[in-house]
């Protein structure tokens, strides 16, 4: 199973976190976590933070699926630097339905690297422009 | 193949949290389940399927069951949506 991290601006990643476990009707499930960039913070100290975040989770998981907010931002530049091929994964732009379907997917069992398109589409897909289907009703 | 169809009456419609217990209702049988609009039709144990469905109240959705338990699935569904998913 990958671990799952959500590493994004202030309290976003907690309060998304929160809001996919109660849509889920769950408590917030093992190896999901959220890590919070404070908007003082200090590059060096929280990559410091952050890789041991990473460590212990590849140390009991193997793989792990970062999401981040935003392309360019300090949380995605952050974890940026802990990408490793199979072993850490960031996908970007994070939504409640890619965060949904990654806690969704992990719980299945598949690997990190065969679920990386699906997400990637599913967050995609979510993005509906209401007048583009409200002549269909 | 069973099937059934059911008028939504709860005051939000299928929003998150009644999909959610559609999905953990369905997830509970063996059988194939789908939920549909006249639009479009979802597998009933994914939450973001259900969603698309964008049901609100007094939308008329159609529940199809198909596999070894499918009248229990079918009644348990249609009861779930009849009791307006526990709210109002």
């Amino acid at each position: 199973m990958f671990g799952i991290l959500v590493v994004a601006h202030g309290e976003l990643g907690n309060l998304l976190l929160d809001t996919a476990n109660k849509i889920l009707l769950q408590e917030t499930p093992e190896n999901v976590f959220s890590f919070p960039i404070a908007w003082d913070c200090d590059f060096a100290k929280t990559k410091e933070a952050l890789d041991k975040k990473v460590d212990k989770m590849l140390s009991e998981l193997g793989s792990i699926l970062i999401l981040t907010d935003l392309f360019g931002g300090t949380p995605t530049n952050l974890a940026m630097t802990q990408f490793k091929k199979n072993k850490v994964q960031i996908l970007t732009g994070v939504n409640l339905p890619i965060l949904i379907k990654a806690i969704i997917l992990q719980k299945t069992g598949v690997a990190l690297e065969e679920c990386l398109s699906e997400l990637r589409m599913k967050g995609q897909e979510a993005i509906v422009l209401v007048s583009d289907i409200i002549g269909e009703k | 193949m069973v099937e059934k169809d059911v008028m939504i009456t709860n005051r939000l419609g299928l929003h998150a949290r009644a999909a959610a217990k559609l999905v953990n209702l369905a997830g509970k049988y063996h059988s194939h389940i789908t939920i549909s609009t006249e639009q479009i039709c979802a597998d009933a144990k994914s939450i973001l399927g259900v969603l698309t469905l964008a049901a609100g109240k007094d939308t008329m959705v159609k529940i199809e069951a198909e596999g070894p338990d499918e009248k229990e699935s079918l009644e348990a569904i249609i009861d779930l949506i009849e009791n307006k998913f526990g709210e109002d």
